[in-house]
């Protein structure tokens, strides 16, 4: 007697042959838009941040401005990146996008990367950047 | 709901099973590579390896810091320890535990009979083994690493360590860092790429989940190290001055680079963890792990959010506020995907029914202690504690309840839940229980105390402390703590032994799990599954009443594959992301050459150890031929009229030669990793270019942008004729193939020449200054890539002269041209960064 009879239902779980996963590309494209467009991000802001604080005077009023500037704008843009998977993938009824399971995660995703898209971008509104 | 199925025993189980067993004898065991076999090697050495780095260390430096002013050890010996320790700790154990489960658990758990590439594996055991005693092989020479476990230049560096002990860090290291990567690639087309027919990519077990995005993490986050490990040898052997800010150099290149792969590396032994317990939570409470997708999201995003990290390892070196606010963000938010994990354990516990085995009790110690090592986290992902707790012994209590609650408790309850499976013998459930009990109160006895005693300040990798400051208590305790952890290690010990004796036989499935590794005996057979199983759940042992049924065409290939072949050794790829049967692919069987070439490997870093650069080429020679040797085609004992029978029946090719899907994931990984090596030495570049006003600086002449026109046409000119090649290979033209192929050859040599000749021909050297390092360090990198290009074209070129390549069946024709367009990608950008860039700037 196995441990698992004793559990409720389950037969919903198993599912027909596999039809729903998709191919890879479609897949991949939809678990890893939100996090990649996150990644870039981070990596824009935080180079241009390094640059610009290395070859500004500190302190400088314009090198500043130009840098929360970017980064505010940046962290618009990502905001939108983020979320446009959502976009791309709503309505679709085929492939991958069609998967109910792997929706979920990817609108768990967009959420994650939501947060930390802002997490990083909004202290830029209240410190000085160099 | 049924019983759980089995899979039944079928007659051809016993010519298989001979077919995938080791050769006979100790050279047999040398030229093993069965995944059981490289498993379990793998998580015996890193047990070793933990015995020494992780205990003797740990207990003496207990020890000396048990009471004040304490001379036990002296200030050099405790250094050493200290750096042994989180050394050892973190490149020699943990990892390679963590790989071994893997490499021992995932074919069965996948459904399939071997990991893709065993020879691979073999390589990849054999190089953290020779890389560990490498390292340990300092104290014969008295020449022990004593600068951290994170070697911090300027004290690593050739200034202020000038013996060999740090290139034995260095050094050793390496070897180990090569290894984990080889086992790194395995692992992801393992799960990529064979599995059992039906498991798609959201029925994959989280186990597979968890090691899928700890591969791609490993090739980003220890490529970094390897490129700043060779930076940091080329200052200490070579003269060079990537880290010497007197000559242009930035130490916190060091620290940018080592933390890059440093702070990943945390998650990379945490996030196998979860697999672990994501497997166990539910086995043990009966029910269905609560919140699948929410779990494979969360462990997505801490591998994405993990390379947004490290420089929370820098706060207080003098960063920009707004820089330190994107790590401090980063860092924070982390914490989301963690608690998901956690909630989502917690809730399947809720609605369950816990079985409380052994197992399990550390599945519990682990949520405890983790919560709290994550909590800590927190706090010192805050910049201004950070300020305060920063090298303070609150960091070493928050990154031990980390490591020991989040890694170590899962590691054990992953051994106790595996053991039966393979040792066919059950361990002892009442030392288990005290082995975990001990294990769970030693751990919070030793590390909590250090809470308190760093925010009273004491600062860590000191020696000893003076009385009189109120440390003396809280140490004491954390002293005696470490030896009941020491207590709970000697229970396991005597369970292991014990039970592997005169454990009482397992059965194929003790714990009524619900993954494909318990419907086989305990232990499996070599190959596993004789006719490859079928998956239709997420728990195919609790909700299929048959492992077998599938639909016509997917049965039509299971069953012809459990009759044929049964003399070599056949494994069936799946799609990637539906699991459909794609073909049969021929593993790769025993063989002596993954030593050899591990062998080449380690002389390679001996050598430069002991300054002997002739030992170097020679090892980088063993290590070439040797490789050349265990990818080169064997003959296959299998007629045209069989494969075609095979094929007709079962409705899918037969790739004896080479398999096109796995080709094109092995070179698509190996070009991963060359391209985030090219990006380490791209973000060196450019680092010193920041730290430096004048580039060039004065007295260094400013290339010459012909060199690189003229190198750079030649390799776009050489993967021009190669793509050439591939479409001649298609149409079956031997000859028009291999004049391209030739052509391409030709091309790289002279792409190669022209390079090498304008680095040893530039007026300033790699010795005066970090332009003139970083210049021919990257330069040096491109010709390694270039050259690599001319060994994969030769080598193709002399297979095709066998007439090899047909329409269907030219894979490494395929896979060269792969190589040649991402390689020429880089070889030209890096030219452009070294021969352009200093006109811009």
């Amino acid at each position: 007697m196995s441990w698992a009879n004793q559990t409720e239902d389950v037969s919903e779980d198993v599912s027909p042959p596999p039809k729903s996963s998709g191919p890879l590309k479609g897949v991949m494209l939809l678990l890893l838009w939100a996090p990649t467009a996150w990644i870039v991000f981070f990596w824009a802001v935080y180079l241009v941040a390094e640059v610009a604080c290395v070859e500004q005077p500190l302190g400088s009023s314009i090198g500043d401005t130009a840098l929360i500037a970017f980064v505010v704008a940046s962290t618009v843009v990502a905001l939108a990146g983020v979320g446009g998977v959502l976009l791309w993938a709503r309505g679709r009824a085929r492939g991958a996008a069609a998967d109910q399971s792997l929706r979920l995660t990817v609108v768990l995703l967009v959420a994650c990367f939501v947060v930390a898209v802002v997490a990083v971008g909004l202290p830029a509104l209240v410190l000085d950047p160099c | 709901m049924t019983d759980t199925p089995r899979v039944d025993p079928v007659p051809t189980d016993d010519p298989l099973d001979e077919t995938w067993s080791r050769p006979p004898g100790p050279i047999g065991w040398l030229k093993a590579v069965q995944n059981d076999l490289i498993g379990a090697r793998l998580i015996a050495t890193g047990l070793f390896f933990l015995l020494l780095g992780g205990s003797v260390d740990s207990v003496v430096m207990r020890l000396q810091l048990a009471v004040p002013e304490n001379d036990l050890v002296n200030p050099q010996l405790y250094n050493e320890m200290f750096t042994n320790h989180g050394s050892v700790t973190m490149f020699l154990v943990i990892l390679p535990i963590f790989e071994g489960f893997a490499i021992l658990v995932l074919p069965l758990m996948l459904g399939t009979r071997e990991m893709p590439f065993p020879r691979l594996g073999s390589f990849a055991y054999y190089t953290f083994l020779f890389g560990g005693l490498l390292y340990y092989s300092s104290t014969l020479f008295d020449a022990v690493p004593d600068a951290g476990w994170f070697g911090y230049t300027p004290l690593s560096g050739p200034e202020f360590s000038p013996d060999l002990a740090l290139d034995f860090w260095v050094l050793g290291l390496g070897v180990a860092e090569v290894g984990a990567i080889a086992a790194a690639v395995e692992i992801i087309i393992a799960i990529m790429k064979m599995r059992a027919p039906g498991m798609t990519l959201t029925r994959l077990p989280l186990f597979a989940w968890s090691f899928l995005v700890t591969g791609f993490m490993i090739l980003f986050a220890f490529t970094p190290l390897i490129v700043g490990s060779l930076l940091l040898e080329l200052d200490r052997g070579f003269g060079t001055q990537f880290f010497n800010p007197d000559a242009g150099g930035s130490s916190l290149l060091w620290q940018h680079l080592f933390w890059i792969f440093g702070h990943p590396e945390v998650y990379i032994q945490f996030l196998p963890a979860v697999g672990i317990v994501s497997m166990i939570v539910p086995v043990f409470c009966r029910v269905r792990t609560i919140g699948y997708q929410w779990l494979v999201a969360s462990m997505v995003s801490i591998g994405f959010l993990s390379f947004g990290l490290w420089a929370h390892h820098m706060f207080t070196v003098g960063l920009p506020p707004l820089v330190l606010s994107f790590f401090a963000g980063a860092s924070m938010v982390i914490g989301i995907p963690a608690g998901v994990q956690i909630f989502a354990w917690l809730a399947t516990i809720f609605v369950g029914r816990p079985v409380w085995k052994t197992p399990f009790l550390f599945v519990i110690g682990f949520l405890v202690m983790f919560v709290l090592g994550g909590i800590t986290g927190i706090m010192v992902a805050a910049v201004p504690f950070d300020a305060q707790a920063h090298d303070s012994y609150f960091v070493v209590g928050h990154l031990h309840y980390v490591l020991i609650g989040g890694v170590i408790f899962p590691i054990f309850a992953g051994f106790y839940y595996w053991f039966p499976k393979f040792t066919g013998k059950m361990f002892s459930e009442q030392l288990g229980r005290w082995h975990a009990g001990l294990l769970f109160v030693g751990a919070n006895v030793t590390f909590f105390p250090m809470h308190i005693v760093g925010l009273m300040g004491m600062p860590r990798r000191v020696h000893t402390y003076p009385a009189g400051f109120g440390w003396g208590i809280y140490n004491l305790i954390s002293t005696i703590g470490v030896f009941i952890m020491v207590a709970a290690i000697a229970v396991f010990a005597v369970n292991v032994w014990r039970s592997l004796r005169h454990g009482p036989p397992a059965g194929p499935d003790p714990w009524g799990a619900d993954t494909l590794e318990w419907s086989i005996p305990s232990p499996p057979l070599q190959h596993g599954f004789t006719t490859p199983v079928v998956v239709r759940s997420r728990h195919p042992l609790w909700d299929q009443d048959d492992l077998l049924e599938a639909d016509e065409r997917v049965e039509r290939v299971t069953r012809a594959l459990a009759r044929w072949p049964l003399d070599w050794r056949a494994n069936l790829t799946v799609t990637s992301a539906d699991a459909r049967p794609e073909e049969v692919v021929r593993i790769a069987g025993p063989s002596i050459w993954p030593l050899v070439g591990a062998v080449g490997a380690v002389t390679v870093f001996a050598a430069e150890l002991m300054k002997l650069r002739l030992g170097a080429l020679a090892g980088i020679a063993i290590l070439v031929v040797a490789i050349v040797r265990w990818n080169w085609p064997q003959p296959v004992g299998v007629t045209a009229e069989e494969r075609e029978n095979f094929e007709r029946e079962a409705g899918i090719p037969v790739a004896v030669g080479g398999s096109a899907s796995i080709d094109r994931w092995a070179m698509g990984l190996g070009l991963l990793f060359a391209a985030v090596a090219f990006a380490s030495f791209l973000l060196a570049y450019f680092y010193l270019r920041l730290e430096n006003a004048v580039w060039p600086p004065a007295g260094h002449e400013t290339p010459s942008v012909s060199v690189a026109v003229y190198a750079g046409a030649v390799m776009l000119a050489g993967t021009a004729a190669v793509i050439r090649a591939r479409s001649r290979a298609a149409e079956r033209d031997r000859t028009g193939q291999q004049a391209w192929l030739a052509t391409g050859l030709a091309a790289s040599i002279a792409g190669c020449w022209i390079l090498a000749r304008d680095l040893v021909g530039l007026e300033f050297d790699s010795m005066t200054h970090a332009y003139g390092s970083i210049f021919h360090a990257f330069g040096g990198y491109l010709l390694v890539l270039g050259g690599a290009a001319a060994l994969v074209t030769a080598m193709v070129l002399w297979w095709s002269k066998d007439d090899r390549f047909g329409p269907n069946h030219h894979s490494a024709v395929v896979n060269a041209h792969r190589y040649w367009i991402g390689m020429s990608i880089m070889w030209v950008a890096g030219l452009a960064t070294l021969y352009l860039t200093p006109y811009l700037t």
